[in-house]
């Protein structure tokens, strides 16, 4: 593929080797090459991931079928399912898991549209357009924890700006990290705010690739900006679009570091007084390396594993019906 | 694509095959030992051996390094500069973290088995749980610590032995007995006594505490009584002589027991009546509160004091010390271990006995308040009449060391930690008004129990 011509690379190679003087163990070597060495090429990945990823993974579910302390490693005693037939009959359980699916559905949706229409605007003509689009991107790579610690200053009860602004109108301050809504609410802000840029992006450039004609026909047609958004972008971007949500809503099954660092007695793991904004990671998180119960919380990472299965399945799915549309459409 | 055409893939079978070998050089370069391998390991050895003007000279002392993790104020910083001028080739590195997030990353790292730091400091609210996992502690008496027995209060030494006696965990640094911390320009205000014998007659119990703060938001000087319901609750708690566990059992008894729940209904009380700051502590608000006067009073273990002083420095002279209500306490109160995954621990264990050796111990105190525990530093002389300036010349020495004379050890179950969070949220459950107290109090002997399994 590289050399000049279609010279046979192998006449440089020693006479044992030259094909001429084919033997059964060159014609072994053939073979072998054709079946294997793609196997090589990817085994540098394929090794890492068996390494830092299956066995982690193949690992816990081990540790979920055991009881086991998290500081006396070595004692854990083979219990079977008693682990998952415990973890079901939990309620503390199922409210992460509501709490998870409620604050996925807050942070997914507003986000997905406010980046559609950063998107739009950022590709339209503006003056330091490029400032503006590597800007969308700083909140993403803010470090998380700082991300937290402000907005925890910003949502606080005292002194905080949002109530703040709320006495102005006359609202009385409210405890944010207290009721079920406002927690939640506010935890979706942080989530928001920092991924939003990031989904722009990509938007951005499945929006460049859309054929300029199309939107200059539009034009005109005196259709006005938002109505190409309207009509022409969006059933372009339908496979991208189903791409990000899958990708956030996966993402938001392990939620843990905004509600962690939210809650407001420091280094509390059960998301508020009454636990109305634990999410299914903090539980993982509590029941494991909080209680120590290191088999109980191995469960609950396994049953969030099956669920991220269940939900990529979904999205699939769900993207390969986008990508059938609109390649249709085209 | 690229499985089509064997026949011109040599290059790839030459250079898959270079992979392999490089791969299973790797390999065997781990246990073989190529020199290569050998020059890059020990890169300090390899000049020897290259350069040869390098002359055999003696070994200059090893330079160790010793890690300390800790929280709060251990007011340790002088000692450290102290410790390094005598012996010239330890370097201390200190890491100080929040409360909860030291000890979490402490168990994490004894979980992991890597991490932690040479002496780590575990705060009584921990020691129970880690106390039950002596393996993963060097054991002091190894190292001679059975000589400084009896230097400690028995409660405090015995607070850090294994159940079995048979090791030694930790040194004992302070013991966190109990006071009263009040705002004497906030009293002035509400027009109540200021001065310490006359405020601690106001309140011989908590009953009367209460009745106090009834008074004082009468008063209507726009700040609260106390800061958060969950301290006025452990205040009274901490002087039971029986908490959360029956005594020597590791029998959960929140729900029978009488004492929690008559400071649980104290505080409902006083929740009920307004009294209460509903700061959470250890928060960012609450921090700020302090530097506010957003309340009058805060239960004040000796160790509270060295917060007050780090956080809000501008109130100065705003404070007072009286005695708490009710009887003698301990709340808090710390030990210096040795993880027994550490690499230095003779020298670790040097260190750690120096820094809570009695005379700095009554350093510490002087500086930033942690009372000692050791019995010749509590009896030092300098203690007992020592007034701290900050909290307008109150005699802490004597009124800490009147409670720590007077302290009766608590029992403290495995779980003790995970068990008081439990009735804690419940309590801000009541104090955010997302539950009527009876319930609130029937879901935290549920949590507990979970707690506890």
């Amino acid at each position: 593929m590289a050399g000049p011509g279609r010279q046979d690379p192998a006449a440089r190679l020693h006479p044992a080797l030259q094909p001429n003087r084919t033997s059964a163990v060159r014609r072994l070597l053939w073979r072998a090459d054709g079946r294997f060495s793609p196997y090589i090429y990817v085994a540098p990945f394929f090794l890492l991931f068996i390494g830092f990823g299956l066995f982690p993974i193949l690992y816990t579910g081990y540790v979920s079928l055991t009881n086991r302390d998290l500081l006396r490693p070595g004692f854990e005693t083979y219990t079977g399912l008693a682990n998952y037939r415990e973890l079901v009959g939990d309620d503390y359980f199922w409210n992460t898991v509501k709490n998870t699916f409620l604050l996925m559905g807050m942070c997914a949706v507003p986000q997905l549209v406010l980046a559609l229409v950063l998107a739009h605007i950022l590709n339209t003509r503006l003056r330091f357009r490029t400032v503006l689009r590597m800007g969308v991107l700083l909140p993403n790579v803010t470090s998380i924890v700082a991300v937290a610690l402000v907005f925890a200053q910003i949502f606080s009860r005292d002194f905080g700006v949002v109530n703040w602004v709320l006495g102005v109108v006359g609202v009385d301050p409210i405890t944010w990290q207290s009721g079920d809504w406002t927690s939640r609410s506010a935890i979706a802000v942080m989530v928001v705010w920092r991924w939003t840029g990031y989904n722009a992006l990509i938007y951005l450039g499945a929006m460049q690739a859309i054929p300029k004609e199309l939107f200059e026909a539009a034009a005109l047609d005196r259709a006005g900006t938002w109505r190409q958004l309207w009509h022409i972008t969006l059933p372009a971007l339908r496979p991208t679009i189903a791409f990000t949500a899958l990708v956030s809503l996966i993402g938001q099954t392990q939620l843990f570091t905004e509600p962690l660092l939210f809650d407001t007695s420091p280094g509390s793991v059960s998301g508020g007084s009454a636990r109305q904004f634990q999410t299914m990671a903090l539980f993982m998180y509590e029941e494991g390396f909080r209680l120590g119960h290191l088999g109980y919380g191995a469960a609950v990472a396994w049953l969030m594993i099956l669920m991220t299965f269940v939900l990529a399945g979904i999205g699939y799915a769900v993207t390969r019906r986008a990508v059938g549309t609109a390649g249709a459409a085209a | 694509m690229f499985m089509d055409a064997p026949r011109k893939n040599f290059m790839a079978v030459a250079f898959g095959l270079a992979l392999a070998v490089a791969f299973a050089g790797a390999g065997c370069s781990k246990t073989g030992g190529s020199s290569a391998d050998q020059s890059s390991d020990k890169g300090a050895v390899a000049p020897k051996t290259t350069a040869p003007k390098a002359e055999p000279a003696p070994p200059p002392p090893e330079k160790i390094k010793l890690t300390i993790n800790d929280f709060g104020v251990f007011g340790y910083k002088p000692l450290y500069a102290e410790y390094q001028q005598s012996h010239p080739n330890i370097e201390i590195v200190e890491s100080v973290n929040e409360y909860n997030t030291h000890h979490s990353n402490l168990i994490n790292h004894l979980a992991a088995g890597g991490g932690a730091a040479d002496i780590e400091a575990i705060d009584e609210g921990f020691m129970a749980q880690l106390k039950a996992r002596p393996e993963q502690f060097a054991n002091l008496l190894d190292f001679g610590a059975g000589e400084l027995e009896k230097n400690y209060a028995a409660f405090k030494w015995n607070g850090s032995l294994s159940a079995d006696g048979k090791k030694q965990i930790g040194l004992g640094t302070d013991v966190g007995g109990l006071a009263m911390c009040y705002r004497t320009d906030l009293f002035e205000k509400a027009k109540l006594p200021t001065d310490p014998t006359a405020v601690s007659a106001l309140w011989p119990t908590w009953d009367k505490y209460v009745e106090t703060g009834i008074k004082f938001k009468a008063a209507k000087t726009g700040a609260a009584f106390f800061d958060a319901a969950t301290n006025l609750y452990n205040g009274q708690v901490f002087q039971l002589e029986k908490s959360y566990y029956e005594p020597g059992t590791s029998d959960v008894i929140v729900d029978k027991n009488p004492g929690v729940k008559a400071a649980w209904d104290l505080t409902m009380k006083a929740i009920a009546q307004g009294l209460s700051g509903k700061l959470v502590a250890w928060q960012p608000d609450w921090v700020t509160a302090f530097q506010k006067g957003s309340f009058a009073t805060i239960t004040c273990p000796a160790w509270m004091q060295g917060y007050i002083k780090e956080h809000a420095p501008g109130t100065a002279g705003k404070w007072n010390i009286a005695a708490v209500p009710g009887a003698a306490g301990n709340w808090g109160g710390s030990w210096l271990t040795i993880p027994a995954q550490g690499k230095h621990q003779k020298e670790a264990y040097e260190l750690a006995a120096f820094l809570t050796a009695p005379a700095q111990q009554v350093r510490v105190f002087k500086a930033v308040g942690n009372f000692p525990s050791a019995i010749p530093a509590m009896q030092d002389a300098s203690i007992a009449d020592f007034k701290d300036p900050f909290f307008n010349n109150a005699p802490t020495g004597k009124i800490f060391g009147e409670s720590a004379v007077n302290l009766k050890p608590q029992f403290q179950g495995e779980k003790h930690g995970p068990i008081r969070k439990a009735v804690e949220d419940g309590i801000t459950r009541v104090e955010q008004g997302r539950q009527k107290p009876d319930e609130s109090f029937a879901q935290a002997i549920k949590d507990a129990a979970r707690a506890a399994r």
